[in-house]
């Protein structure tokens, strides 16, 4: 009785056992550094599985589509890792070589403005201000 | 050349030295049997919204289910064709060698993973093919 009884208990727990992935969008942002961090060039910036690059005055940020994902036992998720959250996605290294980790979220939380028709986030102070 | 060129680029990607052999004949053996889990077809393309949904309301591109190996592909998938192929190796990986996610490829920890480590970690098998078929 006792061996159906864990039988039963192990087919449970492999059955209810789900590994899952989500998928972040893709982010393709202007953003005007310099306003508000003068001392920051392109090379201060490193992005993980993304882009970057100098347009105009402004630095064009290219989130790439990413893979996340987690675990959930009977229902339950206990691990979830999402790559638009995840802080470290974008880091700025400071002029005292401190490296400010952010999300992808926060930046794309930033404060923005129109011009030309273009969508511009402005950067606060991040060297200062995130630490 | 092309297979010298591609032979460097694994022991590269594996993190391995030159007379670390065991560990080639391990990667080629995780990927053949990979491949060999991909050839039987045990792929599901039907899985509802609502099995693609977590408690807590987020949409999930694919699942493998601990008990069932087959890899369940949702909806949220078929509309993402640029890691349409990333995501179905890493979760054939989850259910043909049985690795799990110790970092993803995103993550700071990804770098800093040992020269074992790789062998267990799905992404790490998604990223070594996406770097081996940069063009397709």
């Amino acid at each position: 009785m006792s061996r159906i009884l864990i039988l039963m208990l192990i087919s449970l727990c492999l059955n209810s056992c789900v590994k899952y992935s989500n998928i972040s969008s893709e982010h393709d942002i202007l953003v005007d550094f310099h306003s508000n961090n003068k001392e920051i060039s392109l090379s201060d910036l490193t992005i993980r599985k993304g882009r970057k690059s100098l347009q105009n005055k402004y630095f064009n940020l290219i989130f790439e589509s990413a893979l996340g994902g987690g675990e959930s036992f009977l229902g339950y998720t206990y691990r979830n890792v999402h790559a638009d959250t995840y802080r470290g996605r974008f880091s700025v290294v400071c002029p005292d070589k401190s490296k400010i980790k952010l999300s992808v979220e926060e930046v794309l939380s930033w404060p923005s403005t129109v011009i030309d028709n273009d969508t511009i986030l402005i950067a606060p102070l991040i060297c200062r201000n995130y630490q | 050349m092309q297979d010298m060129s591609m032979a460097s680029r694994i022991q590269s990607l594996a993190n391995v030295g030159p007379s670390s052999d065991f560990k080639i004949r391990l990667l080629q053996i995780s990927l053949r049997l990979l491949q060999q889990g991909l050839l039987d077809n045990q792929i599901y393309l039907n899985a509802s919204v609502a099995d693609c949904t977590t408690n807590s309301g987020q949409q999930v591109g694919a699942y493998v289910n601990g008990g069932n190996p087959i890899i369940n592909l949702c909806p949220v998938w078929f509309n993402r064709p640029d890691v349409q192929s990333w995501a179905i190796i890493h979760e054939a990986t989850h259910v043909y060698l049985g690795t799990v996610d110790l970092s993803y490829v995103w993550q700071d920890s990804y770098s800093e993973l040992n020269s074992f480590q790789p062998f267990l970690n799905a992404d790490s098998y998604s990223a070594l093919i996406d770097c081996l078929c940069p063009e397709y």
